[in-house]
């Protein structure tokens, strides 16, 4: 671990970066030395991807600069963070899939002949691999490649290229333990070769098995800046999700219709084919929020697509009310009572070139009341949106106007307004604060509440700690497609639930953290 | 050194984007004006010609508006598929499958009255393009087949069709591939303006009723919603899949609508060349009305202002009529050019190291 | 046994016409840009290539002027799709509409003329004499016998150097090509442009070499053939090889039932290459994705950092 006195490879200064109003990154500093290994932890959107795509020139920093070997850079075109000599290997890999894994490390490398020498690019490939101990096929075709296989060429593909800074955007998400285990062997050794390397991270145990130094990130701003020898577990978590917060909500006791939904055995498959949703069963009552918390990816789309009737199960069931609604599709599942809030409320919750009010009817329009003999009543209509725009409090630009032109919390507003004028039974929202404002946010927690107290049943989707234990009456804790735990919000503390998000059980992280 | 960045812009406004649109054909028409200046023709002189062809004599308004009845039906076609992002190239021989389709029943079917004789043609008209659309519709859905190559080897497929009947079984007394005249019960009648038949009737109220149904039925929100996002289609609980079969289903008999109405209503019979392309400049009225039935009207009279004045160019200067052509293909550009503009805002900047 | 010989010298003749269009949008589609125009830019090379034969009596010109007009017109749709962000699939039957507009406008003169110098039959030496081979194989033009050769050295050109790959990557992931160190604009220009170069030789092949005559929309839809049959041929110039030459013999099947007595009416033989291209499109889609489709083809690339 050498912690070099020299200039360092890389210095961020002060970077703030916003998209549409809303702050990722708030006045970040950053260095890294030659020789370290320097993790970036923190929670899903923390803002430590979007501050490495700044220093590889992805995006632009609204503030601040950015220092490589002491001078100071502009990355004017995508080629350029490559060119001097900075590298990131992404979570979405970007190799040519059609492309052999010699094709790919040679690809744009300005030594390139016009006839090229496939024998003599080989060896010199050869030589790299060595050096590191990679063993890789290099006829191999990509799309034919196992992903860990596939991240290997992505790491050799910078090292080809003599970066001297390496940044890998969590990595271990799609490797084996053994494979990862490997792949930290690796990275310490193109450390001690002097190369500089930044590992983004939400896993502890990562950190403490590979970095010399931490930096935690938490909504957008830098925490702390710690030597990893010098700190713990406890402390860092503590740091990623913040001190419990003060945030009350009032909750008051609710008579509870039991089993309003009821999961039972459920498998569901991801887009890839590969169960993502694994052998999962629980309970929702009515009267109740149940809070799932966990890191993106680990199941929580697809069981929510199942809950929709927007995704096929593998085995298993769903019950509604008692009825068994595992196959039905979306449009029936909306008519038993099942409403949607979903987190992609841009694209999916509305259609954006559409007019505010057509978003507005979007459930109701085929009810008999809105009928004029063959015809839509659209004044009738109309004064329902309206209805709806009043009591909800949405400021618009006009109520015939496209959609898009909403704020966020607006458009927010108008899912979340749509929906409960529907007086469903069931609410499964699903990340619903995302990118809110303060204002916006406690209109959405609030009205969450307020269907809890009415009798129905709410899932909670979220990644937002305040919120989960804020409005959650039970909580799931979901990792890898199963709940690692479910109890009762109050009995575990926000850094034993942050444990079991990377993977620990119940019982496992109420022992680390000394509750037992 | 200074380059023009791109910057997104959020929306423009109705009043923007038709500056820019007409703009965007006044580019046009001047590339037209080299173009037909390289031939060796005054363009002025041509487009001068081309107007007064068209708005010079009550008989060239008259032809103007006969040109553009099936330029409305083709448009409507074009552009009930355009919304829902499906693109429907095949309108040219929906045309003509509806044509023959229609035809048949004349050749082998017995003579009805006047009113039910046009009824069961305009029908079946409509019913022969719904199934040449059918095709195409299903390889989409089932097979994900990309529909602009389908539909466009069909158009092919039916003028070999027709072809097949002209040269055959249908061929008229005189050896040439075109058929007996219909029987008076099966012409729709005329209007007492020039040539201008009942076509241009069914034209509009079709215009009416397709602004009804998308605006003031559940069918035609599903319509809107889906053509606006499919995930949030989706997400309301809209088959996309039906949906989809069904628009391209109302193209197909749109498309062939316009070719009965053509065959009965101008040509009364059946030839090969029942259409100069109506299928294609189709797509360049829809695409230039936004898909709006009501301006689809004015923009597919606009067109036939120009193909009228392409007609004419050839008979009084010795143009050849593709010209036509050629400046449909120029506005096309343009206007895809501009949109350029009406997505972004150009922002001139300076070069940074 | 002649007759078979005829049938299959003729589709070779006639699947050269295809197969030159078929290797240009190749190389334009492998870089990520969808080109529909094909049929437009094989008439303006078929018009293009006559009028220059026509007048100069030089038919190497007549090849040079047909794709100079191709690749201009490839230069067009490149500038819409590339520079102007314009829809590819719209611009493309934008080029298709000027094409044979502007090909009829130009050529009407041309109806009916003949050319005074055509490509004549060279026999190979020996190769020729070999019975039935020879016949089929060694006694064509040669523009027929630049295509037996054509597609190999593109096939080594994509594999073997360094413009090869670059492109290959452009039409996968073109960002992550900029990133690497790839002109990915240049390439894409480029690539339309020779594209548009091939298109517009195999017009003029078809219309100076094979047809020896101009009319009107002379291509009769082979531009969208070509368009079908690049992903038939998997995006790869060496499949690409048969595959024009089997839509030569589809061409002769007409003939071939013909002479076997089966009973089929003439006029809807025409039909036959459309009817199977589409069943050759169903068949792809039935077997499963093609490998080799450019993950990039159709969308708009943006150099500018995303925010």
């Amino acid at each position: 671990m050498n912690n070099n006195k020299k200039t360092p490879l890389v210095e961020m200064q002060g970077i703030s970066k916003s998209f549409f109003g809303n702050c990722v990154n708030d006045n970040i500093d950053l260095v890294l030395h030659s020789g370290e290994i320097h993790a970036l932890l923190g929670e899903n959107g923390a803002g430590k991807t979007t501050l490495m795509n700044m220093l590889t020139g992805v995006y632009y920093p609204d503030k601040g600069d950015i220092y490589h070997k002491g001078e100071k850079i502009v990355f004017d075109f995508p080629g350029k963070a490559l060119k001097v000599g900075i590298g990131m290997v992404h979570q979405r890999f970007s190799l040519v899939g059609n492309l052999t894994v010699l094709e790919n490390l040679i690809l744009g490398h300005p030594d390139n002949k016009f006839v090229l020498n496939m024998a003599e690019k080989k060896k010199l490939i050869k030589t790299y691999m060595d050096q590191f101990n990679f063993q890789l096929d290099l006829d191999a075709i990509i799309n034919e490649l196992p992903i860990g296989v596939r991240q290997k060429v992505e790491i050799l593909k910078m090292l080809v290229r003599e970066v001297d800074v390496l940044i890998v955007d969590e990595p271990t998400t799609v490797l084996t333990k053994q494979e990862a285990d490997n792949l930290m062997e690796i990275l310490r050794k193109i450390a001690n070769t002097g190369k500089g390397i930044i590992f983004i991270t939400h896993k502890m145990a990562e950190v403490f098995q590979i970095a010399d130094t931490i930096t935690v990130l938490r909504k957008g701003k830098k925490i702390s800046t710690v030597s990893s020898k010098n700190t713990t577990a406890r402390e860092l978590a503590s740091m990623m999700v913040g001190k419990e917060n003060n945030l009350t909500f009032e909750k008051p006791e609710t008579k509870k219709i039991p089993n309003v939904v009821e999961v039972k055995n459920l498998f569901v498959n991801s887009d890839k084919g590969v169960l993502a949703v694994n052998n999962i069963s629980f309970s929702v009552a009515g009267g109740e929020v149940f809070g799932i918390a966990g890191v993106t990816g680990n199941g929580q789309i697809e069981l929510c697509d199942a809950l929709t009737g927007n995704r096929e199960v593998v085995r298993g069931e769903v019950f509604f009310k008692q009825k068994d609604v595992t196959h039905l599709n979306p449009l029936q599942r909306i008519d038993t009572g099942i409403s949607y809030i979903p987190g992609d409320r841009i694209n999916v919750g509305v259609a954006g070139s559409r007019s505010v009010w057509e978003n507005l009817i979007m459930k109701v329009y085929r009810l008999n009341d809105f009928r004029k003999g063959l015809f839509l009543d659209n004044k009738k209509l109309k004064s329902y949106a309206e209805k709806i725009i009043e009591k909800y409090d949405i400021s618009h630009p006009g109520i015939n106007l496209p959609s898009l032109l909403l704020s966020g919390g607006n458009l927010q507003k108008l899912i979340i307004g749509r929906e409960m004028e529907r007086d469903c039974d069931l609410y499964i929202c699903v990340y619903p604060t995302r990118g809110l404002d303060v204002g916006a946010t406690e209109f959405v927690r609030k009205s969450i509440l307020k269907l809890r107290n009415e009798g129905k049943a709410v899932i909670l989707i979220s990644g937002d700690f305040d919120e989960i234990f804020g409005l959650s009456d039970r909580i799931g804790v979901m990792y890898e497609g199963n709940f690692t735990g479910i109890f009762e919000n109050g009995k575990h503390s926000l850094e034993e639930i942050g444990l079991m998000m990377s993977g620990h059980s119940e019982a496992e992280a109420a022992k680390e953290m000394g509750n037992v | 050194m200074y380059k023009i960045k791109l910057e997104q812009r959020e929306r423009v406004s109705n009043q923007q984007d038709l500056i820019i649109t007409l703009a965007a054909i006044g580019v046009a028409l001047i590339l037209s004006g080299i173009f037909i200046a390289l031939n060796g023709v005054n363009p002025f002189a041509a487009f001068g010609k081309v107007f007064s062809s068209a708005f010079g004599s009550m008989y060239g308004i008259s032809e103007t508006l006969l040109k553009s009845i099936p330029l409305i039906f083709t448009g409507l076609a074009v552009a009930i598929a355009l919304n829902s992002k499906i693109w429907n190239i095949g309108a040219e021989g929906q045309l003509y499958f509806g044509a023959i389709t229609a035809t048949a029943y004349v050749m082998y079917g017995p003579v009805l009255p006047a009113p039910i004789m046009i009824l069961t043609l305009l029908a079946l008209g409509a019913i022969g393009g719904a199934f040449w659309a059918a095709i195409p519709a299903l390889l989409k859905i089932k097979f994900k087949m990309n529909e602009v190559i389908s539909t466009l080897l069909l158009n092919y497929v039916a003028m070999n069709i027709a072809d097949y009947f002209l040269f055959g079984a249908w061929k008229g007394k005189d050896n040439f591939p075109y058929t007996t005249e219909f029987p008076d019960q099966a012409k729709l009648p005329q209007l007492g303006f020039g040539r201008v038949h009942f076509g241009i009737i069914i034209a509009l109220v079709l215009v009416v009723i397709m602004f009804l149904v998308i605006y003031y039925t559940k069918t035609g929100y599903k319509l809107r919603l889906t053509g606006s996002s499919l995930k949030a289609a989706k997400y309301a609980g809209i088959d996309i899949k039906k949906m989809m079969f069904g628009v391209f289903l109302c193209s197909g008999a749109l498309a062939g609508l316009a070719g009965i109405v053509q065959v009965i209503g101008v040509e009364y019979k059946l030839h090969q060349h029942i259409s100069p392309g109506y299928g294609y400049t189709g797509i360049i009225v829809a695409w230039l009305a936004r898909s709006n039935p009501f301006v689809i009207v004015i923009f597919a009279f606009f067109l036939s202002v120009l193909l009228k004045g392409a007609d004419s160019l050839q008979i009084a200067m010795g143009l050849p009529a593709a010209v036509g052509v050629v400046i449909q293909s120029l506005i096309l550009f343009a206007i895809l050019g501009s949109e350029l503009f009406k997505n972004y805002n150009l922002k001139l900047i300076k070069r940074s190291k | 046994m002649g007759d078979l010989v005829t049938i299959l010298f003729t589709a070779i003749a006639s699947g050269t016409i295809i197969l030159y269009a078929t290797i240009g949008e190749i190389i334009t589609e492998r870089s990520g840009i969808l080109n529909l125009g094909v049929e437009g830019i094989m008439l303006m090379g078929a018009f293009f290539g006559f009028l220059v034969a026509y007048y100069t009596n030089n038919l190497f010109f007549a090849i040079v002027a047909a794709g100079m007009m191709g690749g201009l017109l490839g230069l067009i749709h490149a500038f819409m799709s590339i520079t102007m962000r314009a829809n590819q699939v719209v611009s493309g039957l934008a080029l298709t509409m000027f094409g044979q507009g502007a090909s009829a406008f130009f050529g009407i003169n041309l109806v009916g003329k003949t050319l005074k110098t055509s490509f004549h039959p060279v026999h190979i030496p020996v190769l020729s004499k070999i019975p039935v081979i020879g016949e089929i194989l060694f006694q064509h033009n040669i523009l027929v016998y630049c295509g037996f050769i054509l597609p190999f050295i593109v096939w080594y050109i994509f594999t073997k150097t360094t413009w090869g790959l670059a492109l290959r990557a452009t039409g996968e992931e073109p960002l992550s090509s900029e990133i690497m160190g790839v002109h990915v604009i240049k390439v894409r220009y480029i690539a339309t442009i020779v594209g548009g170069v091939f298109i517009g030789i195999s017009g003029a092949y078809l219309s100076v070499a094979y047809s020896k005559l101009w009319v009107e929309g002379i291509t009769a839809g082979k531009g969208w053939i070509t368009i079908a049959l690049v992903i038939f041929a998997n995006w790869n110039p060496l499949i690409a090889y048969g595959g024009a030459y089997l839509f030569g013999a589809l061409e002769q099947l007409g003939l071939s039932l013909q002479k076997f007595n089966i009973d089929f009416p003439i006029i809807l033989l025409k039909s036959i290459p459309y009817v199977f291209t589409i069943l050759f499109l169903l068949f792809i889609s039935l077997k499963g994705k093609r490998s080799n489709l450019p993950k990039a083809l159709g969308d708009s690339y943006f150099r500018e950092s995303r925010g």
